[in-house]
């Protein structure tokens, strides 16, 4: 008996305890600001200009997001996050949106508290070598020398790679990408593996960049995007929406420049998506030009890969797997209606 | 032979003083100090061909054919130090993210710090003056910094590069040597519940690393904390840091304690003096005064210590730089930054050795 009220007690007290909290919409618009989690420093992606704001691929994600939820693309706050703290950075509260590289897996989806929202870059593992070696395809590199990271899924992918394809290579297992570059340009080893968005990075801050290559095989999946706290579904939705409207809008040809002619003259498709016509901002509990202020923030998805790491930046990487899907990429909006 | 018959020795005559610069004193040095014998010539040879193979090409690599200025990644030479990122990113290492038009705050922090050089310098300041000024300057720069009153209030995201080492590591050193001289004094004290507390926490922080601390206040804490509730980020790091500092710092303050008399307490005792009177007037002032080496060196260990909270997302002077080095334009510049970054902490570090110096040199004239 006394065990019973006890415990009923004790849940009375738990529950008691538990604020009223509103849900994480709600609580963004009422702050005013958004918490965006980023990266400590990630070419193309996330890195400081020289006033000290924060630019990048993945920082232009936040920037959008806040447009469409309040409306103004520097009501941000950047919180930068170790690639430790930052899932639990999300279950914490301390970060409304995690936009930093984040591989989308099943085991973080399901059991550390956070969701993924929709891939934003699809990475995966490749190979950067000397172009002196004559080599055009990971097809050709049996035998080589590769410089890995120890303990990481990279080591574990690279063997996959040559087992399946019948190959020999020989692991020079090495701690930290600074220490594998030099390596590789000492000559230790032929080949370095990482994700290939890092490879293009590292290529770049060589001093002869040109005598190296990036090869086109990629070994591994990696989609990259955001992850939200588990259980805000509205939140998720306009997480996952903002970033869908980007990607369409590229398809759509609706630009930072046009999208406010295009929402007058464009499409019903075009209209629909800058909220000239429906209704899909009401339904995500935003303004009904939502998707447009994303985008005149920011611009579209290409101009965004362009601008950070496409064709306008040193970075020079190719659209690739990041393609719209009409395209030979994996972009593939799900339709606004 | 009895201890003062060795203090008593002939002490072969020290070499001439630097006034005399005449060329036969010179070599009359050179011949004591690098010919000596064989051995000291061989050696003197060896180092000074590895000093001549190294030095030039080192100067030649950082100063004369390194770039200074121009404009952008191509002004940059493939086999020189390019330093135009590090101009260009001046105001990005030293204030962070934080805004340009409160940076005047931040400069009004570095001169608070600044300042406490002459006080410390100084032996004509009151002792209870520069006492008071330690005491107030993690207050001062906490509200400085993070505002409050009349100043507008700035988030933790915005504290970041030279600025935030400094934040850190002045506040750690200003308030974790208050904390170690409870600790020390709890750990002695004869009330057997407060003995053990100490001893207990002494012995638990001693034995696991900051870094787990770190990740516990920056991962763990919030979970435990009621939904809602917040304890800002930067708050956390500083309590860890001061508090993990200070279990080391009590030890330091324990053994030079212990180093004392057993007479200097009975003594105090018989004139009269409590138990707070003898600690902070007869012992404390000794105590602290024989831990000055250690407790210098403590100091400086904390100072670089502040470059860990890289791991729980906070980009100090190391974590700047090297997220700068990562902007496109720049990337791959790493050494040149690296090289900033180890000049600030010597030049850091070695003020703080320095303090230490002058504080043993007034120590030993005082004995005399």
């Amino acid at each position: 008996m006394f065990a019973k009220r006890l415990s009923a007690a004790v849940a009375a007290s738990i529950c008691f305890a538990m604020p009223a909290m509103a849900d994480k919409l709600d609580e963004i618009k009422d702050r005013g600001v958004l918490k965006c989690g980023i990266h400590l420093g990630k070419a193309g992606f996330a890195t400081p200009d020289a006033e000290g704001t924060w630019q990048g691929f993945d920082v232009d994600y936040c920037r959008a997001l806040a447009a469409a939820v309040l409306g103004d693309a520097t009501k941000v706050e950047f919180s930068t996050m170790s690639s430790k703290n930052r899932l639990t950075a999300l279950v914490t509260d301390e970060i409304d949106v995690l936009s930093r590289t984040t591989t989308f897996t099943a085991t973080r989806d399901m059991r550390n508290g956070v969701d993924v929202t929709t891939p934003w870059f699809y990475d995966g593992q490749g190979f950067l070598v000397k172009k002196a070696l004559g080599v055009s395809s990971a097809a050709d590199l049996s035998g080589a020398t590769v410089c890995t990271y120890p303990g990481t899924t990279s080591e574990r992918n690279v063997n996959d790679f040559f087992e399946t394809n019948g190959m020999t290579y020989k692991a020079l297992i090495i701690e930290g990408s600074a220490e594998a570059k030099t390596a590789y340009l000492a000559g230790r080893c032929d080949v370095i593996t990482n994700d290939r968005s890092a490879l293009a990075a590292t290529r770049l801050g060589m001093s002869d960049a040109d005598a190296h290559i990036l090869l086109p095989d990629v070994i591994s999946k990696e989609p990259l995007g955001p992850y939200v706290k588990a259980g805000e579904g509205r939140w998720r939705d306009v997480a996952a929406w903002t970033a869908m409207a980007l990607i369409a809008a590229e398809e759509m040809g609706v630009t930072k420049a046009n999208a406010a002619s295009m929402a007058d003259t464009g499409g019903p498709g075009i209209k629909r998506l800058l909220g000239s016509e429906g209704s899909i901002g009401e339904g995500l509990g935003l303004e009904t030009g939502w998707a447009r202020a994303a985008i005149e923030a920011v611009g579209n998805y290409g101009e965004l890969f362009d601008r950070h790491l496409g064709a306008n930046s040193p970075l020079a990487f190719e659209r690739g797997l990041n393609a719209q899907w009409n395209e030979g990429g994996l972009l593939y909006a799900y339709p606004f209606r | 032979m009895p201890v003062h018959e060795i203090s008593n020795l002939p002490v072969t005559p020290r070499a001439p003083a630097a006034t005399d610069r005449s060329f036969a004193s010179l070599a009359q040095w050179m011949r004591r100090n690098l010919f000596q014998d064989i051995t000291s010539t061989l050696i003197t040879v060896f180092v000074g061909l590895i000093l001549l193979w190294q030095i030039p090409p080192a100067l030649d690599w950082l100063v004369f054919s390194a770039v200074f200025s121009g404009e952008g990644r191509q002004a940059c030479t493939a086999d020189a130090a390019c330093w135009i990122p590090i101009f260009e990113y001046f105001n990005v290492f030293v204030y962070g993210p934080y805004p340009a038009e409160q940076e005047w705050r931040v400069n009004v922090a570095f001169l608070l710090g600044l300042l406490a050089f002459p006080l410390l310098f100084s032996r004509r300041m009151p002792r209870s003056l520069v006492l008071a000024y330690a005491a107030l300057l993690p207050v001062a720069l906490w509200l400085l910094l993070k505002g409050g009153g009349f100043l507008e209030v700035m988030p933790s995201t915005v504290f970041g590069g030279l600025m935030l080492t400094f934040f850190l590591g002045t506040i750690a050193m200003c308030l974790s040597l208050p904390v170690s001289v409870l600790l020390a004094l709890g750990r002695q004290s004869k009330l057997p519940i407060i003995r053990w507390i100490c001893v207990i926490y002494i012995e638990f922080v001693r034995a696991v690393p900051l870094l787990t601390f770190l990740f516990m206040a920056s991962l763990m804490l919030q979970i435990f904390l009621p939904g809602g509730m917040e304890i800002d980020r930067l708050l956390r790091i500083l309590a860890v840091m001061i508090f993990v500092s200070a279990a080391y710092k009590a030890e330091i303050l324990r053994g030079a304690i212990q180093a004392l008399p057993k007479g200097q307490f009975e003594a105090s005792y018989a004139m009269g003096c409590g138990y707070w009177k003898t600690i902070f007037f007869i012992i404390m002032p000794q105590a602290l005064r024989n831990s000055v080496p250690a407790l210098i060196n403590n100091f400086i260990g904390l100072f670089k210590e502040t470059t860990l909270v890289m791991i729980v997302g906070l980009l100090e002077l190391v974590g700047t730089i090297r997220a700068v080095f990562q902007y496109l334009e720049w990337i791959g510049l790493d050494v040149e930054g690296l090289i900033v970054v180890s000049f600030t902490f010597f030049v850091i570090c070695f003020s703080i050795a320095q303090y230490g110096a002058h504080l043993e040199r007034g120590i030993e004239a005082s004995r005399h």
